[in-house]
Order: structure tokens, then sequence, then C-alpha cells
């Protein structure tokens, strides 16, 4: 799985500086590129004030790695949900303004998927998914929660999430392999 | 051709979910059951790149501030706090209900054990204030207002059209009151209590019960930090602009 921060989580809580960069390198381009997918262009500020509230709430967090990453993205998400209510938005997840332009036709997210796989590119077409299938890929596969961990960020059945995670990827597989079968005909 | 779009079970689907964010750092794991999605999560969990950490210093710096204010001596400091005052207030009690327990005969004073212990119902109960037996011309001491001469005096200013009321707190008839109420703003609402005990209750010389006015004295310092900590980490959330 991904690396365990929990002696450094622990060191951090003491003070240690080192350890609190070593904590943000694991965890803040996850962090970034869901916010990303949740906020689009705001993703850095979102995520600003995410540290923010970690810095100040590090001595009360008790708990694993694991459970550091799911609470560090609990707070973002509700950060990005708090943002997005104060500007009157729709989760950019169902409405990604960036992806939708690029992709407005299905030829064009062919196009994207054929790209060689930035991340980028990987990202905006994981936007392209129903939200709640985005966000249960996103938290899964690239913060690295387990299934358990996914469902309580969302508030959700860890079956529930498991079942929009699968449907997210077997979406993603239907869209690479038009592309492949495209290519290939 | 489109053979691995028909193939993505359940437990593939999961294995690629968990191999995504572990590949990170260690580069793309190539899987050959479902390359291009597998290809797909690895680029969506790639490595940092420089701009994503561009804001590591910014974050340390919130880091070193909160370090310096919070960890860890406040919350030290806060929970000494809260026991002391705990500690004070069971104190506070303690001392009160013991002063309480002697005075009402329930238990023996601790420095006067030779003093018998009286029930109650015996001719100890305080009879009418001596002030009333001596016919003074002068008026009594301020000290000495009672509660028939505090509902008199209400009744009088009550008496007076609403429009009056205030010009007449400032005439000498009503100095009692005032001073009573401890201030004409005060008398108002002093004689608007209804019963007996219609205010004044603080200028009353009955010191016969010494634990009734330190019961309440004791719990507010009690409460008051109570709730300031829990409140404290709730507290300076920022807000998005």
């Amino acid at each position: 799985m991904t690396e365990d921060l929990s002696s450094a989580i622990e060191a951090a809580r003491r003070g240690d500086e080192q350890a609190f960069r070593e904590i943000y390198r694991a965890i803040q381009p996850g962090l970034l590129r869901y916010l990303q997918v949740l906020v689009g262009a705001d993703a850095e500020d979102v995520a600003s004030e995410t540290w923010l509230q970690v810095v100040r709430d590090l001595p009360n967090f008790k708990g694993d790695g694991m459970g550091f990453r799911r609470w560090t993205v609990t707070i973002g998400r509700n950060r990005s949900m708090d943002h997005l209510r104060h500007h009157q938005r729709r989760p950019a997840v169902s409405l990604p303004v960036e992806a939708m332009t690029e992709m407005a036709a299905s030829d064009d997210t062919e196009a994207l998927a054929m790209q060689a796989l930035s991340t980028d590119n990987a990202l905006a077409l994981i936007a392209t998914l129903p939200p709640d299938q985005a966000e249960a890929v996103l938290l899964r596969a690239v913060i690295g929660l387990d299934a358990e961990s996914a469902a309580k960020v969302l508030g959700k059945r860890s079956g529930a999430v498991r079942t929009a995670a699968y449907r997210g990827l077997r979406r993603l597989n239907e869209v690479l392999g038009r592309t492949s079968a495209s290519t290939d005909g | 051709m489109t053979d691995h779009e028909d193939h993505l079970d359940r437990e593939t689907a999961e294995r690629l979910l968990d191999g995504a964010a572990s590949s990170r750092g260690t580069g793309p794991v190539v899987n050959h059951a479902a390359g291009p999605l597998a290809d797909l999560l690895a680029s969506a969990a790639a490595p940092a790149r420089p701009h994503e950490l561009s804001n590591e210093d910014n974050a340390v710096l919130a880091f070193r501030a909160a370090v310096g204010l919070a960890y860890p001596r406040p919350a030290k400091w806060r929970r000494m706090f809260t026991f002391k005052v705990v500690a004070a207030v069971l104190a506070a009690f303690t001392v009160g209900g013991l002063a309480f327990a002697s005075s009402t005969g329930i238990i023996p004073a601790p420095f006067e054990t030779n003093r018998v212990p009286a029930p109650s119902t015996t001719t100890t109960t305080p009879g009418p204030r001596p002030t009333t037996t001596t016919a003074a011309p002068t008026p009594a001491p301020s000290s000495a207002i009672t509660d028939e001469e505090v509902r008199g005096l209400c009744n009088a200013y009550l008496e007076r059209p609403s429009e009056e009321r205030g010009r007449a707190l400032q005439s000498p008839a009503f100095r009692r009151l005032v001073e009573a109420a401890g201030g004409t703003e005060n008398v108002p609402g002093m004689c608007a209590q209804p019963g007996p005990g219609g205010g004044g209750e603080g200028n009353k010389p009955d010191k016969s019960h010494p634990a009734k006015p330190s019961k309440p004295a004791a719990a507010e310092p009690g409460q008051a930090p109570a709730t300031e900590h829990g409140r404290a980490p709730l507290t300076g959330r920022p807000d998005a602009r």
C-alpha cells in the first residue's frame, strides 16, 4: 500500500518540521489532484486552507497513517464544499469547465485518451465520470485510501463506494477500449 | 481489439484501485490484463510534479507558527487550568457545604466543639429586628431596609404615572429605594419582581445562611472555563474569500 506515515505523524505532532515535510510531500500531490477535480482552478487555494487546518488541529489528531490521509482528505473535501457553496457553484466534478470545453464530443474524449496519458489527461478523463464514481476512483487510486476509509470520507457504505469505483473503472475502460478499437480498425 | 473491456471484473478493479496508489514513486506498474486502464490510473497517481509542491514552504511556515503557538504547551496549560478551576470549585463547595452544615447544626462546627448542637425548633429562631422597638425619628441606616419598606416604596413608585417615575426617583423620598436597587436604572426591574422578596436581596442584612451566596459564586467560575474549553477547537475557521 501507500507508504506508512505513522512515525512521521507522531514526530510532527511533537513539532518535528522535517517529519511534517515528509507528510506534506506524501499527501499534497494526491490531495491537490482530488481537489482539482472538485473545485477546478481553485484547488491550490483550497489545499492551502486544508493544510492550515491540518497544522492547527494536528495536536488533537489520533490515528495511524491511513487515518491521517482520511482526515486530511475529509478536511479538504469539506473545504471544497464550503468553497463551492460560497461561490454558488456546483461541484466541478459534474461540470468540469475546462474538461467540458475539451471534451464536448466523445471523439474529443477518445482523442484525449489516445494521447500519451499525462497526469492531467488522466485526471481530466476521470473528471468526466459521474461525481460519485469520480470521487470513489480518486480516493482509492490517487489518494490511496482503502474502500472503508473512502466510504468514511464520502459518508457512504463501503459497498456503495466499491460499486461506484468499479462502475467508474468500467466506464474508463470502455472509453479506452473504444480508443484502442478505433486505432486498431 | 476490444476484448479487455468485457473482462473487467470486480476483483481486477479492486486490484487496480489498490495498485495505482502503491505504484506512486516507483513508476507505473504495467498490468497486461488491463493495460490501458492500469496506465491511466498510474498516470493519475504519478509521482509529485514540481508545481504540486510549490507551496510546501508556506505550509511549513504555517506548521512552524502552529508549533510555536499551540504545541504542546497550551494544551497542557489549558488542561491544568481546567483542573485547577475544578479543584477550586470543589474546594469552595466543600468549605461552603461544611460552613452551611455546621451553621445549621447538621454537623458540629469544627472549632467550637463544646457548643451543643440545638434542634432548629428551639428558641434560637431569630426574632423581629430590634430596630422596630425603638421609634427613631431619623431614618435607620440604609443597610437596614426591610422587605416591607421596599414593598411600600415600590408601591408608591408604581402608583406614579409612568412619565413621572423617573423624576420621582430623584426626590429624597425614594433615596433608600434607589440605594436598595443599586441605582435608579434598577428600580423598575426590582419593583416589577413579584413576591415578598421583591428585590433588595443584596441589601438585606440577613446573614444567617452564609452558604447561600457562596453557592452561585462557586458555580460560575466552574462553568466559564468549561464552555471556553469546549468551544476552543471550533474557533478560528478561516473563511473562503
